[in-house]
């Protein structure tokens, strides 16, 4: 069993709030991402939940247990929480082995020697890294660091694991090849797993839910696929986006039923009710069109990007100068400087309010005026 | 109110809190209350008055012998500060320099024996002085200068104003060679280097680049010189009372240990205002200069080539460390085997100070100092003061730096951060006088502690506090907290935590500090003079009670002691326990 549940739990550092009313569910079991730049208050609400930090209102429940609850001044310790947590910076003890560091937990549970023994064994072969178990941690890789310090978090068998940006120390290829592991633990294991990061390729990759933190605040739910198709926030779009997300401003007229932006005038359905809305689409739902195509425009190649199996073309629009990117598969050349006809997957294009950061949630049907 | 009671029973409980409150008190009592109190003695019953008069202030700032009392001292000491200061910068800002930024050879061996003088007491070159260049002005034997050439030294080589300002100059040149050696040490080529670039020459670099940055370490050096030479009490009586010539700290002493509390304790906060009074200029100078010169990345130096000057810089530096270090120890070795004192000649040349029985015609009948239980009793005493005031201080520094690096913010820990630096403040003679009136009767919470060897190792624990708070600091600086956190996310208590990671972790830093206090307290002479019995004697302080009685060969057969003592820790500590004792010495 490992069910979380959080509600309105608000954090003041003096004057400076924090987290502003954090509500979230996480089911027994699941893959919960907790992703947002940096000084959103991911980590702090990960350290609320761990313990680490005291909240300033609200309530935790873990198994319907009343973990943190401020109005009844309830605030289990740690070690009663029944979670472990990974940090950041691994936080290894750097004058006990391996060994000694995973034993720890084990020691200060009373655990016998046989067992602590016969444990630590278990999850050092678990982790592969079985062969490192006599040496300090200063003569260990990045990799094998990260390897004990979750190896440390697991011995004791918690039925939460929190992991604090537990990537981000390490280099690119290792960083891909851990991303694997960590999923094959987390089905091996069957905990939760609360993991927070500001990488949202590790969030998509990793997690069956992401919940996107902004200024304090929750903004989205969801699972990484709905995340990616349709961000209910320009900023989850912005962050969400791969490599970016394009971004146009458009004019809209609600007597005409019309909308004019950079890339194409567009006809609408439902009165939109704001002067201007913006449009943002990933980079794979624009395409590189032929001359003939109707809806399409032209724009200059600004630059070329390829990156192995797929290319990114990045266009300079005519009339306003903004710079527009593409995904295309495979190895594609163009030359800069010379024109090409691009045109955008209307059904994929997010409708946002620019003021509010909000999705446009009604069914606007975008199409391209027959005339043009 | 139930909700209060539970929450005040949580906190009281939590061992961080209990251990705030004990340190906090101890600082309070151990440090601001002795204030309190020797300012209380003089405005309460002075003079035969009742109750609360300024008669006491009165008679010290504006009476007759207001100028011999306060006025001609004041003006001594300050003269003595200023010039030992400027002596000692250019000395040491001078080698530090060679040492650090050229390409000299053997700058390992040459740093060690620069810094040799500091780990030995300051007036352990007012000793050597006067084996030199004594004169027969006050009686007794006279030193080596006279036995040789024939002349007697004119009395202001001999004693007063000169040789106070050259004695403590050869000790405090350290600070300015370690503060601008840092400095120096810490600025990275490449500003130099970019200066090359755009066409400047090594003297123009120097002048323009280098030297500005290291203007905020040659302030701090001259700051911290300047209060510490005015605070100094072993070299200027040794040199000074003999002839008259007093400083702030010697008239402090002479009048205590002849009745006048009031008097004493009046000039004690005069040099203790003057004490702060600099170093709070101090903190206004540096914390408007302060460059950020050190990176994470090392910083890489080019050496400039002495080329041609190298041989002669080389034999200056050695002829320097042989005068400062080398020379004075020889000097008081061959002078504790002279039988009469002052006749260099093979005949004349006896270990009786050392081994030899009681003989009423030599030196009163006192006996060799391997044989003189006095002796003995002293060093067990020096050493026990040294060893528990090491440990105590070294282990409640590590936990007040806990506690600070732990809880920045908190006004409770800037309260015990600042507290905890102000012993530094206060001078070891007036800080004495202060123990000496508040302990002389049963206190608060202890009995009498004069004449124990509790006292002494209270005072010198005290009085490190600012140089251990630091070491803890910075050694706890570097524990990370989350290495702590992870360990009660695991559910071990604080008490386990701090056995199991904080303890072994800061290990290096608790030896540190241990050890700089330990070498610190075997040649502390100033804090402890008024406080010490005949049973409570220390080396020291037993040595300067021969010297007073004119048992020359006998006191400086035991100042070698100390000195051999001393010079042992040192090399063996920086030989095997690969501690860097000059980074603590700025304190």
């Amino acid at each position: 069993m490992g069910t979380i549940v959080v509600n309105n739990i608000h954090k003041y550092f003096d004057e400076f709030h924090a987290l502003k009313g954090i509500d979230l569910t996480i089911e027994d079991g699941e893959f919960m991402t907790l992703l947002g730049p940096s000084g959103c208050g991911k980590t702090t609400f990960l350290r609320i939940l761990a313990g680490l930090e005291e909240a300033s209102d609200g309530e935790i429940k873990i198994d319907g247990r009343e973990v943190v609850c401020v109005s009844n001044q309830v605030s289990l310790p740690t070690s009663d929480r029944n979670l472990n947590l990974v940090f950041q910076s691994y936080a290894l003890w750097p004058h006990l082995t391996v060994f000694e560091n995973i034993a720890f937990g084990l020691e200060i549970k009373k655990m016998p020697k046989e067992m602590i023994k016969q444990k630590v064994a278990e999850t050092l072969e678990r982790l592969q890294i079985g062969h490192l178990s006599s040496n300090s941690p200063s003569e260990l890789s990045g990799g094998q660091q990260q390897r004990v310090a979750i190896a440390r978090a697991i011995v004791t068998e918690p039925e939460i694991l929190l992991l604090d940006e537990p990537l981000s120390n390490l280099d690119a290829k290792l960083r891909i090849e851990m991303r694997g592991e960590l999923k094959r633990l987390h089905h091996d294991l069957d905990t939760t797993i609360v993991y927070v990061t500001h990488d949202q390729v590790e969030a998509l990759t990793l997690s069956t839910r992401i919940a996107v933190f902004f200024e304090g605040n929750i903004v989205q739910v969801d699972t990484p696929q709905k995340l990616y198709n349709s961000p209910k926030d320009l900023r989850v779009a912005q962050f969400i986006g791969n490599p970016i997300v394009n971004c146009v401003e458009a004019t809209v007229n609600d007597d005409q039923m019309e909308m004019i932006s950079p890339l194409n005038t567009y006809r609408y359905d439902y009165k939109i009710g704001l002067e201007e809305v913006t449009l943002a689409t990933n980079p794979e739902n624009i395409h590189i069109v032929s001359e003939s195509e109707p809806g399409a425009i032209v724009s200059e190649v600004y630059s070329v990007l390829p990156a192995g199996s797929e290319t990114y073309i990045q266009v300079q629009l005519q009339e306003t100068n903004e710079i527009l990117t593409i995904r295309e598969i495979g190895e594609v050349m163009y030359e800069i400087g010379s024109n090409v006809w691009i045109k955008p997957n209307l059904e994929k294009m997010h409708v946002f309010n620019p003021k509010t950061n909000e999705k446009i949630l009604v069914e606007l049907d975008l199409r391209v005026p027959v005339n043009v | 109110m139930q909700k209060y009671v539970t929450r005040f029973c949580k906190k009281i409980s939590n061992p961080m809190v209990i251990l705030t409150i004990a340190i906090l008190a101890f600082l309070i009592y151990t440090i601001i209350l002795p204030l309190i109190e020797i300012l209380v003695t003089t405005l309460m019953d002075v003079n035969g008055t009742e109750g609360f008069s300024l008669e006491g202030w009165k008679s010290i700032f504006a009476s007759d012998i207001s100028q011999a009392l306060l006025y001609s001292p004041m003006t001594q000491t300050f003269q003595i500060g200023i010039f030992v200061s400027i002596i000692s910068l250019v000395l040491g800002s001078l080698l530090a320099w060679i040492v650090v930024r050229t390409d000299l050879k053997y700058k390992k061996t040459i740093s060690f024996f620069l810094v040799l003088p500091y780990m030995l007491p300051s007036w352990f070159n007012a000793f050597v002085w006067l084996i030199v260049f004594k004169n027969d002005r006050i009686g007794g034997q006279t030193g080596l200068v006279q036995a040789i050439f024939n002349i007697s030294p004119p009395d202001w080589l001999s004693y007063g104003a000169v040789p106070i300002i050259l004695s403590l100059s050869a000790h405090y040149y350290i600070f300015a060679f370690l503060l601008v050696g840092a400095a120096l040490s810490s600025i990275n080529s490449d500003v130099e280097e970019s200066a090359t670039i755009l066409g400047a020459k090594t003297w123009g670099i120097l002048r323009k680049i280098t030297f500005p940055l290291v203007i905020p370490a040659v302030v701090s050096a001259f700051i911290l010189i300047f209060s510490k030479s005015i605070g100094s009490f072993g070299v200027p009586a040794l040199l000074g009372l003999p002839v008259r010539y007093y400083t702030l700290s010697t008239m402090i002493y002479s009048n205590i240990s002849t009745g006048q509390q009031v008097t004493g304790y009046i000039l004690s906060l005069v040099l203790i205002v003057s004490a702060i009074v600099v170093i709070w200029m101090n903190q206004k100078v540096i914390s408007r200069r302060n460059y950020m010169t050190i990176s994470g990345k090392g910083s890489k130096q080019k050496l400039i080539s002495l080329g041609k000057w190298r041989i002669p810089t080389t034999i200056a530096i050695w002829l320097f460390i042989f005068c400062l270090s080398i020379l004075p120890v020889l000097l008081l070795g061959i002078q504790t085997l002279l039988l009469r004192d002052g006749v260099y000649s093979l005949d004349n040349l006896t270990l009786h100070y050392w081994i030899g029985q009681s003989d009423p015609t030599i030196g009163n009948g006192i006996q060799g100092v391997f044989r003189n239980s006095r002796i003995l009793s002293a060093f067990k005493n020096t050493v026990v003061v040294s060893f528990f005031a090491a440990l105590i201080a070294a282990i409640i520094g590590l936990v007040i730096g806990y506690l600070i690096t732990r809880n920045k913010e908190k006004w409770q820990f800037r309260l015990m951060d600042q507290l905890s630096y102000l012993p530094i403040l206060i001078p070891s003679i007036a800080f004495s006088a202060i123990y000496l009136s508040m302990f002389a009767k049963p206190g608060v919470f202890l009995p009498s502690l004069y004449g124990t060897i509790s006292i002494l190792i209270l005072i010198t624990v005290v009085s490190e506090l600012p140089l251990t708070t630091r070491t803890g600091t910075s050694s706890m600086i570097q524990i990370s907290n989350e290495l702590e956190e992870a360990g009660s996310v695991l559910g071990a208590s604080w008490i386990t935590r701090f056995r199991r990671i904080i303890m072994p972790l800061s290990k290096k830093g608790l030896l540190n500090g241990f050890i700089l206090v330990f070498i610190s307290a075997m040649k502390e002479l100033d804090l402890l003079i008024m406080l010490v019995t005949p049973k409570t004697m220390t080396l020291t302080t037993y040595t300067f009670d021969l010297q007073e009685q004119g048992y020359t060969q006998t006191a400086n057969a035991v100042v070698l002691i100390i000195v051999i003592s001393i010079i042992l820790v040192y090399t063996l500590v920086t030989i095997f326990g690969k501690i860097d004792i000059t980074k603590g010495v700025s304190k």
